[in-house]
């Protein structure tokens, strides 16, 4: 009973993960319809700039926590402008999109290893080391609970944004239609360039607290924004509470997989999931289905 | 029904001219020129012939494939477990190589090809792992992450240029065929093809399974050609490679393709003898920048390609005879290039 409480401790941890990551697939395919490849280099990023903020500048950690969230949400926007942008003004196909954001996560990644360097970081000590017993049913490291307190905090903060300010409504109106929204008098470009900050805040958060919990690397955002794009579509892409549902599915099914049955597939549980899924409910398991329309 | 004879023999003719010509002057390049020049040359070629398969699903039916170094390893492996444990014959097992990986492109494609949407790339990606902690994980008969070791040397410059001309016979055929028509039908637009009775799935999925078979072709022809395989020879940054070659040449250019490969492979190796040049001078550093900056540069690629060229060098367009003799014609009479392909030529 206790080892089962504990691995649920521990997929909930990486769940948040996966979940924060997730939601900004899903919020900019709202908008755009298309996936965003670049999405886990923006995690990437995160992880460096707090980790330089914290050994090179020595600034405390919450400062740093909260520079790289604003840092990497204007990257997040900065690479919708550069590359995605000229190339939804001249209304190229989707597929150019696609390669366009895979060439941005190769630039990131490379950039990093040849101007920085391609070794594994482990985060400075910025939170007390030991673990936090839970009611003596559990231990848990305290950065697993900072990390499920952080997606907790931001998950609730984005839903207040969706629904109650007129940002988030226009958000909401774009996914809908982007025409008609377009004629209502929302200005596109700017609804465009806030969805992207608020996907690159939520997740560079998951980057920051992965970087500590494993270590600083330029293929962190690889692995974990693919399987977090599993997430979103297992949740139901387009539905922002999917996103979460999925991203904590996933994350749960991982370790139970990886804790009783064997960790050598460990993460090819994802993509299974994801394929019967798509046999069985194309739409999700929270999504409505996406109309084409002509 | 004549006619029809005619164009097939003729195209047949073509086939045997073009396949005994690449042979003759591949058997007399691999006799003649170093070894490194040959083997350079047959990495070109099993290059050629992934790019043509990524080009087939993606340039030409627009579906965005990331697993193609998946379907690469499991021809590779199918063929080398072929040949090393039941001792097949090399060209049997070789075919059995690319079946397999047809067969795994169907079980990936059917249930994601169904969907309208970029479902393709992410179930790829996933089957690339997936492919990948198999192979890792079924030591016994795969040789795991030690690899696999003692793959028979079968693939010599000849036979890998043979490999290229076939394919490029084949798809060229094909993609003038009704199917190929098809094919560009659904990139350009999925909805309206569906309006004028194309069974798009069925177009989606065959696309995909004659790709995944040309990717099982080249894993099969790399294992025999490196004479080892290993899981992390098939790894993302694989896919990545061929994806690089198709968009320099162009989506839905054929011989972009080999155009693609050709740089692709070459340009690294320019640089890395650069950078062993410039270290004989002493500027490490210069050295070691030029060694290590191809890869941002490799990463540029794409977005500027992208932004600048989305039709690649080639604009979209076939090298063929004639286009070369007209462009030399007009570079000598000195009238300007105007046929040259302008970046305003894109879709």
């Amino acid at each position: 009973m206790n080892e089962f409480v504990q691995q649920v401790l521990n997929g909930l941890a990486i769940g948040s993960v996966y979940a924060l990551v997730a939601v900004g697939y899903t919020l900019v395919f709202g908008v755009l319809r298309f996936i965003n490849f670049a999405h886990g280099s923006v995690l990437t990023f995160a992880a460096y700039v707090s980790l330089f903020s914290v050994l090179v500048f020595k600034v405390p950690f919450p400062f740093a926590f909260g520079a790289s969230l604003v840092l990497s949400g204007l990257f997040s926007i900065m690479i919708e402008r550069q590359a995605y942008r000229p190339l939804r003004a001249r209304g190229a196909p989707n597929l150019n999109l696609l390669i366009t954001s895979i060439g941005v996560s190769l630039l990131v990644e490379n950039a990093i290893i040849v101007f920085y360097s391609a070794d594994f970081f482990v985060f400075p000590r910025v939170l007390p080391s030991g673990t936090v017993s839970l009611l003596g049913l559990a231990t848990a490291p305290p950065i697993d609970l900072l990390l499920t307190a952080v997606a907790v905090f931001l998950m609730s903060a984005l839903y207040m944004f969706v629904n109650f300010s007129k940002m988030g409504v226009a958000i909401q109106a774009l996914a809908h239609d982007r025409d008609a929204a377009a004629l209502m008098g929302i200005n596109i470009n700017l609804t465009i360039a806030y969805t992207f900050f608020i996907a690159g805040v939520m997740a560079s958060s998951a980057g920051v607290l992965i970087g500590i919990k494993f270590n600083v690397n330029p293929y962190l955002g690889g692995l974990f924004g693919v399987k977090s794009f599993a997430a979103a579509v297992v949740g139901g892409i387009g539905s922002i509470p999917g996103s979460y549902f999925g991203g904590y599915l996933i994350g749960l099914l991982e370790t139970m997989g990886a804790g009783y049955v064997s960790s050598n597939y460990k993460d090819a549980i994802a993509f299974v999931l994801l394929v019967l899924i798509l046999l069985f409910k194309p739409s999700g398991l929270l999504g409505r289905g996406i109309q084409e329309k002509v | 029904m004549d006619g029809f004879r005619v164009k097939f023999i003729r195209g047949l003719g073509v086939l045997g001219l073009s396949a005994s010509v690449a042979w003759v002057l591949a058997s007399a390049i691999r006799a003649r020129l170093p070894n490194y020049i040959t083997g350079l040359l047959t990495v070109v070629a099993i290059n050629s012939v992934t790019a043509l398969g990524w080009n087939l699903v993606s340039g030409f039916t627009g579906q965005f494939n990331l697993g193609h170094a998946g379907f690469m390893a499991a021809g590779g492996y199918t063929s080398a477990i072929l040949m090393i444990r039941l001792k097949w014959p090399f060209p049997v097992s070789f075919i059995c190589g690319a079946a397999f990986a047809g067969f795994l492109g169907f079980l990936v494609g059917f249930p994601s090809l169904r969907l309208v949407g970029d479902y393709l790339a992410i179930v790829t990606l996933g089957f690339q792992y997936i492919i990948l902690a198999v192979l890792n994980n079924t030591t016994p008969l795969t040789g795991g992450g030690l690899g696999l070791a003692g793959v028979p040397f079968r693939t010599h410059l000849p036979t890998a240029t043979l490999t290229v001309v076939v394919t490029l016979w084949l798809l060229s055929n094909l993609v003038r065929s009704k199917q190929g028509r098809c094919f560009v039908a659904v990139k350009e637009d999925e909805i309206a093809a569906q309006s004028v009775g194309i069974n798009t799935t069925y177009y989606k999925v065959l696309a995909f399974i004659i790709s995944s078979m040309l990717a099982g072709l080249a894993g099969s022809l790399l294992g025999h050609f490196m004479m080892y395989l290993h899981p992390d020879i098939f790894n993302y940054l694989k896919t990545i490679e061929s994806v690089s070659m198709v968009i320099l040449g162009g989506l839905g250019s054929l011989t972009g393709s080999i155009v693609g490969a050709l740089c692709i492979t070459l340009v690294p190796e320019v640089f890395r003898n650069l950078a062993t040049f410039v270290a004989g001078f002493g500027l490490m550093r210069a050295s070691d920048f030029l060694r290590r900056g191809w890869m941002v540069f490799y990463a540029l690629l794409f977005v500027v390609m992208m932004l600048a060229r989305p039709r690649g060098l080639m604009g979209g367009r076939e090298l063929t005879w004639e286009g070369v003799r007209s462009f030399a014609a007009r570079l000598v009479t000195l009238r300007g290039v105007r046929g040259w392909p302008s970046s305003k030529s894109e879709t």
